[in-house]
């Protein structure tokens, strides 16, 4: 809990960062481990249903590890219409997990994210930084299988 | 002297100490207005908005949430009008689209004639009042349940390490939930535990 106990001090123990912290353990870890809300709450005696709450509120943050890959696709509205829906299904179906889950082998994590403002080229999605654009749900396995 | 003020709940004249709600004084004068998320033991919280009455204030009539809102000098309030039933009528059939078969949900549709079918079924049994939530945090210190997520995905989830060791003494908020959903609820995170945790 050593870096928890880094987090805390750079924020001189002060309950109103809480959010500030939870950014920072949400960077360091790559989501919100169990424990640290447990570690928060009992450190800053904020109760453990507050925490809770705000770890969950917040689409910044994630309770769950993230895979090796983290797969994005844009939910905008533009992308939706355009077929982005379709992609999502596909995807959902290639990977056998839901929105917002990883695969048993922690290969991949499907997301959605917020329009990127390249609209003309949806439906788009992101897969570790890379973007590409006009995917057909054919085109899914394809992709997937150049990346892993 | 000042710290007394003069309102009229439907006609009846009342004396009221500041910083009470309308809600209170209600209660105090026997004045029936219906709540969900109202609880006499936990700090105000203004979720299921039941208990909206028809204030007059200044010459200008206005529809407020009656347990939240502070008595002021003069105030008159109706606690029943054509738009106050309405509004009531309303809250109702969209609880029931949420929690159909809830005997308070039920009781209330036969007093204000909701339908029940007016908008589309969405089971999902928790009206959100937050009762079980603030009682386990306000009255018992426990800090067993907790709301999670946000916008339509919010919901209340017992947190296992808490819930655990401490609700199979305590069990107080079962009978506060309007839906039986805090009961079934626990007895899922408890048939889950030591399953993987989410
Ligand atoms: S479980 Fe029951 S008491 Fe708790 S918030 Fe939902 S409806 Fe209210
Ligand atoms: S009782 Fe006033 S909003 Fe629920």
């Amino acid at each position: 809990m050593d870096y928890l106990e880094s987090i805390i001090e750079k924020y001189s123990r002060r309950r109103n960062f809480l959010i500030e912290m939870l950014m920072d353990v949400q960077h360091e870890k790559g989501y919100i481990p169990r424990e640290s809300i447990f570690y928060l709450s009992k450190r800053l005696s904020v109760p453990v249903n507050e925490v809770m709450r705000i770890a969950t509120f917040y689409k910044t943050f994630s309770l769950k590890p993230k895979a090796e890959h983290v797969i994005k696709v844009c939910s905008g509205v533009s992308c939706y219409i355009r077929g982005g829906r379709e992609v999502v299904e596909k995807l959902e179906n290639l990977l056998g997990i839901k929105v917002g889950d990883s695969t048993p082998d922690m290969k991949f994590s499907l997301e959605l994210s917020s329009c990127s403002g390249r609209c003309a080229s949806g439906p788009e999605i992101e897969i570790d930084g890379e973007v590409y654009g006009n995917v057909k749900p054919d085109d899914i396995e394809g992709i997937l299988k150049k990346i892993g | 002297m000042s710290d007394v003020v003069n309102i009229t709940i439907d006609g009846k004249e009342c004396k009221a100490e500041k910083g009470m709600t309308i809600l209170q004084v209600a209660l105090r004068e026997g004045i029936d207005i219906p709540t969900l998320c109202y609880h006499k033991d936990l700090e105000p919280y203004g979720g299921c908005r039941l208990c909206t009455v028809e204030i007059e204030s200044r010459g200008r009539k206005n529809y407020v949430v009656s347990c939240l809102y502070p008595v002021e000098e003069g105030l008159v309030v109706k606690t029943r009008s054509p738009e106050v039933e309405k509004i009531r009528r309303i809250i109702v059939e969209l609880l029931l689209a949420r929690a159909p078969g809830s005997p308070e949900l039920i009781k209330l549709k036969e007093e204000y004639g909701a339908k029940e079918e007016k908008f589309g079924k969405e089971p999902i049994f928790c009206i959100l009042c937050g009762l079980c939530v603030r009682y386990c945090s306000e009255v018992k210190k426990k800090y067993a349940i907790s709301f999670v997520q946000s916008g339509v995905k919010r919901e209340i989830s017992f947190i296992p390490e808490i819930a655990l060791k401490e609700c199979d003494k305590c069990k107080e908020c079962f009978p506060l939930c309007p839906t039986s959903y805090a009961q079934a609820l626990y007895l899922l995170t408890q048939a889950l535990s030591g399953g993987p945790s989410t």
